[in-house]
């Protein structure tokens, strides 16, 4: 298991903590280059400095603006937060849900926006599977992963959040399967934070013909669950032609994390993608998830679980873009809200001109659990071809009485009754979910969390 | 200056009454073009307004000008300096028959309408005679206490009816062309229906031509009062033509407790003319609201039918259609709030694209907090008719509260090969089978309209899908 030597004095001297000044950004990188044990690539620092300077050309998103106005960040103050700081020594992360029972063919954990650990079983690295922290890898095998990275699936650009991602984005996994070789056990990574930054990012390439599966998982340190933290992060997920690839992206940070992400993922000819997001944690999530079917007959089956209490504000922008004829697409978002909560899911498909034969749907439920909490539902199609079947449905209402009534009826309390009935209206999506700890870990957190209904 | 006031007879304020067939007066006024204060002004200075509605027309022209465009929706390529706001119905007439598109004088033709009426429609006449039955009806209405004339009127003969309600439910802050239309507006409907009187036949539908009501910048007050029951037509199946490029009208409906009200348009603008129109309507303990609007025509149309529901068993209803054809984009849709409890409502939408067109749902339903026991259904449908053409959906379902029953569900296809495959088997062209498939996906639609207007409806289908293949 390799270890980064992650809390030497010497390298934490000097560092400037708190705020995105100019002096921090510089700050950040000559840290990282004392880390890594060597500079970063020319091309990788030009990447950088050019989203710095994005960054600090960019205005913070607007209410006024569509995208925005569903997510209220006014009580946001960038300032307070920094670049990730390397975690004390001997820091402990909690425990993986995901993985438990698991059988994993390798696992990479972060903590505080740092790699920690990380390892692949022998038989994968024989058969060239890379897997790891991203910046490490990055620069031990440029020559196969530059091509990847923010290659075709994200723009520094989308917004001042992806900005600061690019910039300073660290730690983060990388994973890729060269063609033809199927990794049948899965794995898994973890990002905790204890407060702080977290700048993760995700990098999935997959082969032709190639698989694997990817649970990811993000989680507070044990005592931190409300500690002020801010995850600025993005996904690209590269499924090659007759890939077939599962990911697994469970968010479960603490409840004082303000969390924005964007999520992209290509697939090309035949390839395929399954895709699971959790929803949990967070004080206020805005995440774009983007599925591109970029080759023909390519397909991507979307499934979002989705919880809110307190007074969380999650909002989840899917797009599931259909650029090539004879595409499938299937999303299918459950949400449950409970207290003063709030939970916008607004989804799109688009269809490209000459995208015939295009198959899609896109279905959201959301159930009440409380009278005093909000949920937007904003499905919607964009079609500009005519040869397609695109539907979408919503539907919103609350635990039926009568269902109570008869499970009380039955000898259960009328928690436990409102319990079942929860886990009832996810079913639908975890059937659907092939991997039984993933099952199992969403199907736990959400009976953990539902109170008494009233 | 700016303005021609060219009496040719005595001068009479009363002749800006769309309805007063009877008086012979006749003058020519046209503001320059452009908008300001000023022309605010002359327009006040026209109508020989009250000063209330004069200063409602300023407040209303500075929030218009405060305002940006809407950043969603069509693409809005007007420039509001370069029209005119106001010139009287007399004066409309700017063209000549022969200038009227050929097209336009095919349709007509093929829709069977008489050659006076054409020329009305086509804007070469202002009026069509119809005093008779105009006059009878009236009459009759007037006797059971319905108050039915056009809104200029109304603000001068029964000032306290308009002021309680002018403006409370579209006020002008609402939106940039909702302050556009109070700031300039002329002509419209306004309706009064007394307690528990049930208007048995559609109103306007007999004097569809008479009216002109389908003004520039109308603007059209209903208010149904409690146990009362109205059917209001506006507009025609066939063409509108004219030489304008912006239609922006207010339409503010109030339905009191347990009465009843449907409103249909039919909206066939020629194939040049914004169509940003507002309309809501506010619906009271027990009453229903009912919106039945089907779009053909304009370039651009931005239109969201409303109900907002204030009392417990209030229901709402919408029925939108839209067929965009070549350079169109129909944005219509619908908006149902629910701010009471034991609240129902239902959207239905049906959309067709052909030849490049765009049609675009865009929706709103809202549950407030407090809403409990609230049921909303919402359904999308569109048919594309060929590759170059395009259909979005963009409801919007937003919820405040638990006890509720929210769906929504939409689908966008194309006509089944299979449909098609079996009516060519039964002897049919593909173009008539395409026709018929069309026709039988609007029904609900044509179903809902007066009889002459779905006869029109039907034909004007057909002409639509004339050289489309499916």
């Amino acid at each position: 298991m390799a270890e980064l030597l992650s809390s030497d004095p010497q390298h934490t001297a000097g560092l400037v903590s708190g705020g995105f000044s100019e002096a921090a950004f510089e700050a950040f990188l000559s840290q990282r280059a004392a880390l890594l044990g060597r500079q970063e690539p020319a091309w990788l620092q030009a990447m950088r400095r050019e989203a710095w300077q994005a960054f600090l050309e960019m205005d913070f998103p607007s209410r006024q603006d569509e995208e925005w106005q569903r997510t209220d960040i006014r009580l946001l103050r960038l300032e307070r937060f920094g670049f990730p700081q390397p975690p004390p020594s001997g820091s402990q992360t909690p425990p993986a849900l995901l993985a438990a029972g698991v059988a994993l063919a390798g696992s990479c954990v972060h903590l505080n926006g740092w790699p920690l650990r990380w390892h692949l079983e022998p038989q994968w690295q024989r058969q060239g599977v890379l897997f790891g922290p991203l910046d490490q890898l990055l620069l031990e095998h440029e020559a196969t992963l530059r091509p990847w990275f923010y290659s075709r699936a994200l723009q520094a650009r989308a917004d001042k959040f992806a900005a600061l991602h690019a910039a300073g984005w660290s730690a983060g996994t990388v994973l890729y399967v060269p063609p033809g070789v199927v990794v049948d056990q899965p794995l898994h990574t973890l990002s905790a934070l204890g407060g702080g930054t977290d700048l993760g990012h995700q990098l999935v390439v997959l082969g032709e013909g190639a698989r694997a599966t990817l649970l990811a998982e993000t989680a507070a340190t044990a005592g931190d669950a409300n500690a002020p933290g801010l995850h600025s992060g993005a996904v690209e997920l590269l499924v090659g032609p007759r890939a077939t690839l599962r990911y697994v992206n469970l968010q479960d940070w603490g409840r004082g994390v303000w969390h924005f992400a964007h999520h992209k993922a290509l697939v090309e000819r035949e390839g395929r993608l399954q895709w699971t997001i959790g929803a949990l944690g967070g004080r206020l999530a805005k995440v774009n998830q983007h599925v591109a079917l970029v080759g023909e007959g390519a397909e991507a089956e979307v499934n979002g679980v989705m919880f809110t209490e307190g007074r969380q504000q999650l909002a989840y922008h899917t797009l599931q873009h259909h650029e090539k004829p004879r595409c499938k697409s299937d999303l299918l978002y459950k949400g449950a809200l409970q207290d003063r909560s709030r939970l916008v899911w607004r989804g799109m498909i688009h269809v490209d001109p000459g995208a015939v034969k295009t198959h899609a749907y896109q279905r959201n439920d959301n159930l009440m659990l409380s009278q005093t909490a909000r949920v937007d539902s904003i499905p919607g199609l964009e079609i500009l071809a005519d040869d397609v079947v695109c539907t979408h449905g919503a539907t919103t209402g609350n635990v039926d009485e009568s269902l109570i009534f008869y499970a009380c009826s039955r000898g259960l309390t009328r928690r436990e009754a409102v319990r079942m009935i929860v886990s009832g209206f996810f079913q639908q999506v975890f059937d659907r979910i092939p991997i039984e700890s993933v099952r199992e870990a969403l199907g736990q957190a959400i009976g953990r969390r539902v109170r008494e209904y009233t | 200056m700016a303005t021609d006031v060219k009496p040719e007879a005595p001068l009479g304020f009363e002749e800006i009454n769309k309805y007063d067939f009877r008086n012979a007066e006749r003058y020519v006024f046209k503001s320059r073009k452009g908008l300001d204060a000023e022309i605010v002004h002359q327009i006040s200075d026209m109508k020989n307004e009250p000063d209330w509605m004069r200063q409602f027309r300023l407040r209303a022209l500075d929030i218009f000008l405060a305002k940006p465009l809407p950043t969603w929706g069509g693409e809005i390529k007007l420039d509001f300096q370069d029209i005119y706001y106001y010139i009287k119905p007399t004066d409309r007439q700017g063209h000549t028959w022969e200038e009227v598109p050929e097209e336009i004088k095919r349709t007509f033709d093929r829709l069977g309408i008489p050659e006076a009426e054409k020329r009305v429609l086509a804007g070469v006449k202002a009026q069509y005679e119809s005093e008779v039955v105009y006059g009878s009806l009236r009459d009759e209405l007037a006797a059971q206490g319905v108050l039915f004339t056009d809104t200029d009127t109304a603000v001068r003969e029964y000032p306290d009816l308009v002021r309680e309600y002018f403006a409370t439910v579209i006020p002008p802050t609402d939106n940039k062309f909702a302050a556009l239309n109070s700031a300039v507006w002329s002509g419209g409907s306004f309706i009064y229906v007394p307690k528990g009187v049930k208007i048995d036949f559609p109103l306007q539908a007999y004097f569809r031509i008479n009216a002109q009501n389908m003004g520039q910048f109308e603007r059209t007050l209903i208010i149904v009062d409690e146990g009362a029951q109205v059917h209001y037509v506006e507009g025609c199946t066939a063409p509108m033509y004219t030489t304008e490029s912006l239609h922006s009208a207010v339409v503010e409906i109030i339905v009191k407790r347990h009465a009843r009200c449907r409103y249909t348009t039919i909206q066939n603008w020629a194939n040049n003319i914004y169509n940003l129109v507002t309309k809501r309507a506010v619906a009271y303990e027990g009453a229903l609201m009912e919106w039945i609007d089907g779009n053909l025509g304009s370039r651009l149309t931005m239109k969201y039918p409303s109900v907002y529901m204030l009392e417990p068993g209030a229901r709402g209803e919408i029925l939108s259609i839209a067929f965009a054809s070549a350079g169109q984009h129909q944005d219509a849709g619908a908006k149902v709030v629910h701010c009471a409890p034991d609240t129902a409502s239902r959207i239905v939408s049906k959309s067709i694209s052909k030849c490049g067109g765009r049609s675009s749902y865009r929706g709103l339903v809202k549950i407030e907090r407090g809403a409990r026991r609230c049921r909303s259904n919402v359904v999308c449908d569109a048919l594309i008719l060929d590759p170059q053409s395009r259909s979005d959906t963009y409801p919007y379902i937003e919820i405040e509260e638990q006890d509720v029953a929210v769906g929504h569900e939409a689908s966008v296809s194309r006509i089944g090969e299979e449909q098609l495959f079996y009516l060519m088997s039964r002897g049919l062209t593909e173009a008539e089978a395409s026709t018929m498939i069309v026709a039988g996906f609007i029904e609900p639609l044509v179903r809902e309209l007066p009889m002459e207007y779905a006869v029109e409806m039907n034909k004007l289908i057909q002409l639509q899908m004339e050289g489309s293949v499916g």
